[in-house]
């Protein structure tokens, strides 16, 4: 069982007071350090609860198919920083637009993130060579509409 | 030739009151590990970090945080006048409060190793944008090496835990004081983004 499995496992009974131990506090602390670099406060009673709801909320949190490099942060329009705990794919296509993030800042990043975005209809019907080549990625990436490739040729 | 380098702006005493000292926490990166290629410098002030990338590599790459106690780190650096160039020394002192096998083989790998050493200042200048002093990137150019490490059991300061003295090589030194380092244009970002190298 991993540790966050089983912080899970002895959430609800942690957090109705019962099966407080020592280890399981060390536990708590320890993964709590390991997701966010920084340190579980054990000043008060209800810290390590909240704790364990943070660490589950993060397990929760929905997979990002991006990665930033170790070292990177956006800085969207909006305010605020992302750093890879708090990134999610929304963000980062807006990030993207808005020219706060590139290429170069992620160490995942999945493969033409825009071809895979564009409908091939969308694509203007002049012929310019790369185009053609952006044309066929386009069809390949979408199967169900390879009937367009010939519109568009 | 003559100089190549002139006096560009004014200092004047701004009242701030300064704060000596280090903060505990330091952050070592190997050398080899740091994609100075995308790493960036501000345009107008070569001495300013304002990105500090890991390259890409699997497993991951990552800083490494040594913990002191009670202001047990130091720093200090000095110009090294030489006959052609000028260059500057960079050294951090730093204790650590335990004797284990894992300490023992960590300062035997670091002692084998070159890294770059973030330290935070105590000092945190209001000149704005504020935070601009607060974190230092020593031996950005050639990383720091272990020049000493002692451990005295017998004695009453440290009780027995190791004394490390970390600096520039004999023969290559750095080529600017330690950096500065202000990432975002905030300090918030700027933490942010050393928690992100972990």
């Amino acid at each position: 069982m991993d540790r966050v499995a089983e912080i899970r496992a002895f959430a609800r009974e942690y957090v109705n007071g019962t099966g407080q131990t020592p280890e399981r506090k060390k536990l708590i602390q320890a993964v709590y350090f390991q997701l966010f670099h920084e340190r579980l406060r054990a000043t008060c009673g209800t810290c390590f609860i909240e704790g364990i709801f943070k660490i589950i909320k993060m397990e929760e949190k929905k997979p990002c198919k991006y990665r930033l490099r170790k070292g990177q942060i956006i800085q969207p329009f909006g305010g605020g920083i992302i750093i890879n705990s708090n990134i999610t794919d929304e963000i980062v296509e807006q990030a993207l637009q808005d020219g706060t993030a590139n290429r170069s800042m992620f160490d995942i990043f999945p493969e033409d993130p825009v071809i895979m975005a564009l409908d091939p209809e969308d694509l203007p019907n002049e012929e310019i060579p790369e185009l053609d080549e952006i044309r066929e990625k386009v069809a390949e990436k979408t199967p169900q509409k390879k009937s367009h490739k010939k519109i568009i040729r | 030739m003559t100089a190549c380098s002139k006096i560009a702006a004014d200092i004047l005493y701004t009242c701030a009151q300064m704060v000596a000292g280090v903060k505990d926490l330091a952050y070592f990166i190997n050398i080899d590990d740091i994609d100075k290629d995308n790493s960036t410098f501000d345009q107008d002030n070569p001495c300013l970090i304002t990105s500090l990338v890991l390259k890409s590599a699997s497993p991951d790459l990552q800083a490494f945080r040594v913990e002191g106690h009670n202001y047990s780190n130091e720093h200090d650096t000095a110009l090294v006048k030489k006959t052609f160039y000028n260059s500057w020394e960079h050294n951090f002192r730093f204790r650590i409060f335990d004797n284990t096998p894992e300490v023992k083989l960590w300062i035997k790998n670091a002692a084998e190793a070159r890294f770059v050493v973030i330290q935070e200042n105590n000092y945190s200048s209001d000149a704005s944008p504020a935070g601009r002093t607060v974190f230092e990137v020593l031996g950005w150019d050639f990383g720091l090496e272990i020049k000493e490490a002692v451990r005295v059991a017998a004695d009453e300061e440290l009780a027995g835990g190791w004394n490390l003295l970390a600096g520039c090589s004999e023969t290559l030194k750095e080529s600017k004081p330690p950096l500065a380092m202000f990432i975002g244009g905030s300090i918030t970002a700027t933490r942010a983004a050393i928690a992100s190298l972990l």
